[in-house]
């Protein structure tokens, strides 16, 4: 039977493609039988999860702005490089 | 000084400017959320604001001017990234593992594969991520992360990134972006238990 190493290798791969019919049935079966690789699976799920949760957190950030610098330095190229290509 | 709009469509008549005032911080804070440095952050929404003025004739006004910019800002991203990607060293990088499955994190493990430390119970994650310094933990410990998992890890689950789109975009194999993965998920999911459900652990953890 496949240990807890294979197990957690093979639940981190199946967050990226398909597992193979003989991959699944191996990570069902010690599934079946640990609590201490499920509870993995459950926790690695979740990290997934939240980490795609970090997109919209940064985004919500009122905190962060683009400074005062830069805003005006972007400005500038928006004139002088923006105005070299009007819309046709 | 100003393009002068072809057509008299509200949209196009939009001054760049406007943009700036009113998506400006919002594009910056979603570079700065990935490539996790400010002039970098800076420079990218300049050029997707100048990528959106070329390309406004491509703008048919049925997304928010907003989720267009932002569509613009998120290919820049991810060239930046991969850029970034191949410009660190290698020491960190799969390709210096040569032993038989490359996939390391041994120590997680004891000699006969079972844990050497199961993982703890975490006491209500979904209650967690209400909680504001659940986030802060979570940055800080993709933050630790070695450069290059850090990267992947960021494209792959913060970014949605499918996973050949990487390896092609990489040029790595799926086995090493996979092995990256699995190592930066076992450090991201220690870290979280040391550093947030830490607390819990204590009360929870049953040697075996």
């Amino acid at each position: 039977m496949m240990n807890c190493q294979q197990t957690s290798r093979l639940l981190s791969q199946s967050l990226d493609r398909p597992l193979s019919f003989k991959e699944r049935l191996a990570l069902r079966l010690h599934l079946l039988l640990c609590g201490a690789c499920r509870r993995f699976a459950r926790q690695l799920r979740f990290l997934s999860r939240t980490a795609a949760g970090l997109e919209t957190r940064g985004l919500a950030d009122r905190r962060v702005t683009l400074g005062e610098p830069a805003r005006e330095r972007i400005k500038r190229a928006l004139r002088d490089r923006g105005a070299d290509k009007p819309a046709a | 000084m100003q393009p002068t709009p072809a057509e008299p469509n509200d949209w196009q008549a939009t001054n760049p400017e406007t943009w700036l005032e009113a998506h400006g911080d919002y594009l910056y804070r979603y570079a700065l959320s990935r490539v996790r440095n400010e002039t970098l952050a800076e420079d990218l929404v300049q050029e997707t604001l100048l990528a959106a003025i070329k390309g406004r004739a491509g703008f048919d006004g049925r997304a928010s001017e907003r989720t267009w910019l932002t569509g613009i800002l998120k290919h820049k991203v991810i060239d930046q990234l991969r850029r970034q990607y191949r410009e660190v060293p290698l020491e960190d990088d799969v390709g210096a593992c040569h032993d038989d499955d490359g996939f390391g994190m041994d120590e997680f493990f004891a000699a006969d594969g079972h844990w050497a430390s199961r993982p703890a119970a975490w006491s209500d994650p979904a209650k967690a991520t209400e909680d504001s310094h659940f986030w802060d933990a979570l940055s800080l410990c993709v933050e630790r992360l070695a450069p290059k998992q850090r990267q992947l890890f960021v494209l792959r689950e913060v970014h949605g990134a499918g996973n050949e789109e990487i390896c092609k975009d990489m040029g790595i194999t799926p086995t090493n972006a996979g092995v990256m993965l699995y190592r930066a998920r076992m450090s991201l999911r220690q870290c979280l238990e040391l550093n947030w459900f830490g607390l819990r652990r204590e009360e929870t953890e049953t040697r075996r």
